[in-house]
């Protein structure tokens, strides 16, 4: 038998349906007995909803990761660009401290002189 | 002389190119905090929805029990697990990494780094004017006319320094925010389909109790004259509707203000992918700042109200 995906359209239309005999049930003007059957029938029917949802929800599984994979490989460049930006700082630091020895070297240049 | 004035004029047209770029980068920056700050509460008043789903269906089997007293009290049916903890521990990770990905944007666009450039800047424009004024004493009246520049030196490289790091940072946000860009866009469309799963599942579980509710209390109005015991049990079944009906109220607006904060997130992250690909106008970063604004304010209310009725029990 060939499998059948489980729609977000086929899951709201089941919804739809319980919804109808929730409505029966807790309406004052349906008979008593068949308000009572129209709750048993919503009950069945709910459980069939849990399990269909709890398929779809497992089914979404390998779409989660894929796409958590998709963005670890996102992050993983994102924090090489921040270390990038990191050592940038740092050698801009260093031209910092290049300029300093200079300035010793121009010091002692001057004693020379 | 002129070779002075000439490494000015070229050093000065070069930051104001850089400023240029860089030129509204602080609010793109503080926008970026702003989306991060708005996804970690939207993060935290959406995940309680998801993982508290095979609690809900422990809830329904009691409802059941009792209001059915023929029901057989199954133990294992009450500890049984619908939604797969593994399957619920792949939305957490989902929503862990999209938080970490904002958390990663924010610190590339954080100004840590630059405060530590303007402090180096500030010291290598301090060196350079002790430099020059020992090049002047060394020389003598060749450098005559030349003015002190430590002070502006110190200035135009702090300047310098911190705009161009703007830049690199910008560009790389840029990078960063178009590759992640499927992938978040794919995880937020996956969470908001779960979302509505947990609506879809809740709001019949609720209906499920407010119908068994309504029929015990007609079953027992109609059973026979009022007594004392079918009076406390009328009391008992109105207290249950009562709770059931203000659940269902609560439940309608908290799930409404999750999927429209969703919603506000795909808008937002849509607007900071146009403005990465985009050249950068002031137009466009207004755009992206209402965006983000209304997103964030969106996020604040959902997050107070999940937190208001977490502390309502």
């Amino acid at each position: 038998m060939a499998e059948v995906a489980i729609t977000e359209d086929m899951l709201q239309a089941l919804k739809a349906r319980i919804d109808a005999l929730n409505d029966i049930a807790q309406d004052a003007a349906t008979p008593l007995d068949q308000a009572e059957a129209a709750g048993r029938q919503a009950r069945e029917l709910r459980d069939r909803q849990v399990r269909l949802e709890a398929a779809r929800f497992d089914e979404a599984s390998a779409d989660y990761r894929a796409a958590i994979a998709e963005l670890g490989g996102a992050l993983e460049e994102l924090q090489e660009a921040l270390a990038r930006i990191e050592r940038l700082t740092e050698a801009l630091e260093t031209a910092g401290k290049v300029l300093g020895i200079l300035d010793k070297l121009v010091k002692l240049a001057g004693k020379v002189v | 002389m002129r070779l002075v004035q000439l490494c000015r004029s070229v050093s000065v047209a070069l930051l104001l190119g850089l400023a240029a770029c860089a030129g509204d980068f602080d609010t793109y920056r503080q926008t970026i905090g702003e989306f991060q700050g708005a996804t970690a509460r939207t993060s935290a008043a959406t995940q309680g929805f998801l993982l508290e789903l095979n609690d809900f269906e422990r809830t329904v089997e009691f409802a059941r029990l009792r209001y059915d007293a023929d029901r057989v009290l199954d133990l294992e049916r009450l500890e049984s697990e619908p939604f797969s903890p593994e399957a619920i521990q792949v939305r957490v990770e989902a929503f862990r990494i999209i938080e970490s990905y904002t958390d990663a944007l924010a610190a590339l666009a954080g100004d840590a780094p630059e405060q530590e450039w303007r402090q180096a800047s500030a010291t290598l424009g301090e060196r350079a004017g002790t430099l020059l004024t020992r090049v002047k004493g060394l020389t003598g009246s060749a450098l005559e006319g030349v003015p002190d520049i430590g002070g502006p030196l110190e200035r135009l490289l702090a300047f310098g320094g911190s705009q161009f790091l703007k830049v690199r940072r910008s560009r790389a946000l840029d990078a960063a925010i178009e590759q992640a860009s499927p992938a978040i866009e794919q995880l937020s469309q996956l969470l908001q389909a779960d979302v509505r799963t947990a609506l879809r599942l809740r709001e019949t579980g609720l209906d499920e109790r407010l119908s068994a509710a309504v029929l015990t209390y007609r079953r027992v109005q109609v059973e026979g004259p009022p007594t004392d015991a079918s009076d406390v049990k009328r009391q008992y079944i109105l207290d249950h509707l009562e709770r059931a009906l203000a659940q269902r109220e609560a439940l309608t607006a908290e799930a409404g203000a999750i999927l429209a904060t969703m919603a506000r997130f795909d808008e937002a992250h849509g607007a900071l992918v146009a403005y990465a690909r985009s050249d950068k106008s002031d137009q466009e970063l207004s755009e992206l700042i209402a965006t983000v604004k209304s997103y964030g304010a969106e996020a604040v209310a959902l997050y107070r109200s999940v937190a208001a009725v977490g502390a309502a029990g």
